[in-house]
Parts: C-alpha cells; structure tokens; sequence
C-alpha cells in the first residue's frame, strides 16, 4: 500500500519523535508500546489539542449571523416543501392509475402489484457527477446481454 | 440593527420559522466593568461542531431527492394494503422461538419513503484488551475515515475465557447522519468497495427485517480509505470495522432497494420474472409483468 513518495522510513522516526515530544523522556503516562511513538503522537492529536477559542460577536454582528442562519433553514425549509408536495402530486396520480387499472382490469391490476422479492436498482445506474465518466459508453458490457 | 438593510430586517420580523433559532450557543458577558465603551454587550458563540447540513451540496443526498425518492416511492407502493388488525392494550403475543413482533406496517404514503436515517461505523479491538493503548489507532483510523470524533465503548459484560472484564474499553463507535453520513457513503461506494478483493457483493438476503442493513470490513478496507492510504505509515495498527445503515425502511426489500440505489453492491441471481399468486385462466394469452 505504500506509494514510493512516502519519506523514508528513517526520517519519518525521526520526525515523530520531534512531534510527540520525545516520549522517551518522561516517566509516567507514556502511551508507547515498545517504543512506538505513533501513539504518543496519536493521543495528543486526538485528546491533548487545545480546543476552539469561543468566537467573539458584537451584536450586530451576531444579527448578521442570525439574519444568515434564519435565511438558510428559510431556504431549506422551502425546499423540502416543494419536494414534499411534488411527491404527494405524483403520489396521487399513480394512486388513482391504480385505481383506474383496479377498475378496468383485475388480471393486468395483478400483474401490475405482482413484486420481485430481490429486486434492486441496476448495476449500471450512475449517480450525477460534475463532468462525464472517463468511459463514457462501455462497447463490451452494451453488447453481451 | 440599523446596519441591516430593509429588506433583511423585513424578512427577520416576517418569517415564522417553527424550529427554535438556536443553530449556536450564547453567553452574555459577565464583566462589570463600567461602561465605557458602548451599549453592545460582548457575546460570544460557541461553533457546534455536528451539523447536519453544513454545505447543503451531498451528492448522494441529491441523488437520492432527484431520482431514488421517487422511484422508489413507485417500486414500493402496494395500492391493495390491507391494515393488519391491532393488537388490543395489556395483550401480550407470545412467539415461537426467539422471534419478536415486528412493528405494524403501514399504508404506503408520499411521506412515507425509505429513506436513509443514520450509519453508524463501529471498531472492536481485542488488542484493546492487553493494553488500552492499542485502541488509540483504531480510534484515529476511524475519525479520518468519518471525519467526526467516536466515542470510546465499554464492555458491558465480563467473558471469561475471553480475559474480558466488564467495563474495560474494548471499542469505538460513531455515528454519522446528513452531510456527513453521504459523504461516507459516496467514499465506501465509490473508493473502498470496488478496490476490494473478491468481495461479491451484499448477499441477497441481507438486512435485518425492519429495514436496517449491516456488513462488516477486514483491515484490509482500511488501507483502502484515501484518509488512510496517504499517511499509512503513522497507523500502529490496521483494524476491521463495521457498519450499520439504519433507514426507514420497512422491509428487507426496501432497505436493499434504496441502498442499491446509492450504487452498492448486490449478488443477484438470474431469476424468471415473478408470476401473480392467484391463478388466472387467460394467463398465456397476457405478457408477463
């Protein structure tokens, strides 16, 4: 797994030992086993970090700050609206085509409601990205089936 | 507030918003100095640190608005629901074996989608048990991977012949929603799963009947993290984890749906299409669905 742009194997001991403050010194509450300073240097990144400084406001600054925070859930909370009744619009329209099928045919209304038990989405499907895939259309997986 | 401009101070009184404001935490100043400045009392705010939509741009989370929402609302729609029959106060059910009573289903809704609530990403560490240290690499590997701080878990029952008491720290765990939840999803689905070897896929029958989906890694996965990757060297230790995706869902059914949906894998046997139950006679005459 290693890349060959990783430091030497050297440097990178000696590095650690500078970082974590060279463990070997002190006493008690050394969390080196057999002499490995990573989790020297792990314990004091993960728990000995000095925590954020609480940030300063004036109060029009902190209007500011409230005025932005209410836009944003505004914002959001708009958006969920409109995706919500979206949904319930098309939710409605396949209920009552349901209906419809209900009322016009039972044997195709059962096949319609008839589920795979394992159904997933296709391998295929592809999420949106930014910019095109770097294959854009796949010759041999298109033509086997 | 007169630094505000008309518009912004109009739409502060105007919006009702239900939520309560607080997104930040205040504390008034308790100097008693005498005023010689001005009126403006020093507040300070304190940044949470979990928010569940920090940016608002997941791509996932997009995906799953604009196209696995609504399909799977059609996928798993069943217009013949019929409610099952409530089980009255005080009664108690009593089922055969360990099985217990899974939770009324209920009619299919707009509102009512599966959806993906929370991941939650777990490392257990038998190493842990000969020195508490040994969990600092475990606890490190999974805050790259995740990008929030887990938290330390203690063994609630001693095992003996394991050599565990109960209360020693044995694991870490955190748990991921929103933002951060898809991107975690997206670097699992994207990076980690299709670099690893010989792993065919969740299996078919995956999911614990309520809608909640869990597999585990090797510690092999773990190098796969590109957090993990680039700085291999500083971790002491490589540990497997796993992960639970908790959703919405009803079934195994939906779960496995909307997760496919998210690109993951599943083993998936070449079957004949599925046939209604009830026999009809003009059932050649018709296409199959």
């Amino acid at each position: 797994m290693s890349s060959p742009f990783i430091r030497s194997a050297v440097t990178a001991k000696t590095a650690l030992m500078r970082a974590a403050g060279r463990p070997g010194m002190k006493k008690g509450g050394s969390t080196s086993l057999n002499g490995d300073a990573r989790n020297d240097l792990i314990k004091k990144v993960l728990f000995d970090a000095p925590a954020r400084p609480p940030v300063r406001l004036s109060s029009e600054d902190m209007a500011r700050h409230e005025t932005i925070e209410r836009a944003w859930k505004l914002v959001r909370q708009q958006h969920k609206q409109e995706q919500a009744a979206g949904l319930a619009r098309k939710f409605e329209m396949m209920r009552k085509a349901n209906a419809e099928l209900e009322a016009t045919s039972p044997l195709l209304f059962k096949h319609s409601q008839t589920k795979e038990r394992n159904a997933v989405f296709p391998r295929q499907l592809r999420t949106l990205t930014d910019t095109p895939p770097k294959q854009i259309w796949n010759y041999r997986e298109a033509t086997k089936a | 507030m007169a630094s505000l401009t008309r518009s912004a101070r109009h739409l502060l009184a105007s919006t009702p918003i239900k939520a309560p404001l607080a997104t930040c935490s205040r504390f008034a100043s308790t100097s008693t100095k005498t005023a010689t400045s001005s009126k403006e009392s020093n507040d300070t705010v304190v940044l949470q640190p979990k928010q569940e939509y920090t940016t608002g741009l997941t791509r996932l989370r997009e995906h799953y608005q604009g196209t696995v929402q609504e399909d799977l609302m059609v996928l798993t729609y069943n217009h013949t629901f019929k409610p099952k029959a409530k089980i009255p106060e005080g009664v108690r059910v009593e089922l055969k074996g360990n099985r217990h009573i899974k939770p009324a289903p209920k009619a299919p809704a707009a509102n009512r989608v599966p959806e993906l609530v929370k991941i939650d990403v777990h490392c257990m560490m038998k190493e842990a048990l000969t020195s508490k240290f040994n969990l600092l690499s475990g606890f490190m590997a999974i805050q790259s991977i995740t990008g929030e701080m887990p938290e330390l878990i203690n063994s609630k029952k001693g095992v003996h012949p394991w050599k565990l008491r109960a209360g020693n720290p044995i694991g870490c765990k955190v748990t991921l929603k929103g933002d951060k939840m898809y991107q975690f999803m997206d670097k699992l689905v994207e990076v980690v799963l299709p670099r690893m070897k010989e792993w065919p896929g969740l299996p078919e029958s995956a999911g614990d009947a309520t809608g909640n989906i869990g597999m585990g890694f090797p510690p092999s996965a773990l190098s796969l993290f590109p957090e993990i990757e680039n700085n291999f060297d500083m971790f002491p230790r490589m540990t497997g984890f796993d992960v639970t995706f908790t959703t919405t869902a009803a079934t195994n059914l939906e779960a496995r749906l909307l997760l496919s949906g998210f690109n993951m894998p599943f083993q998936v046997k070449n079957r004949a299409p599925p046939v209604p139950k009830a026999a009809a006679p003009s059932i050649e005459s018709t296409p199959s669905a």
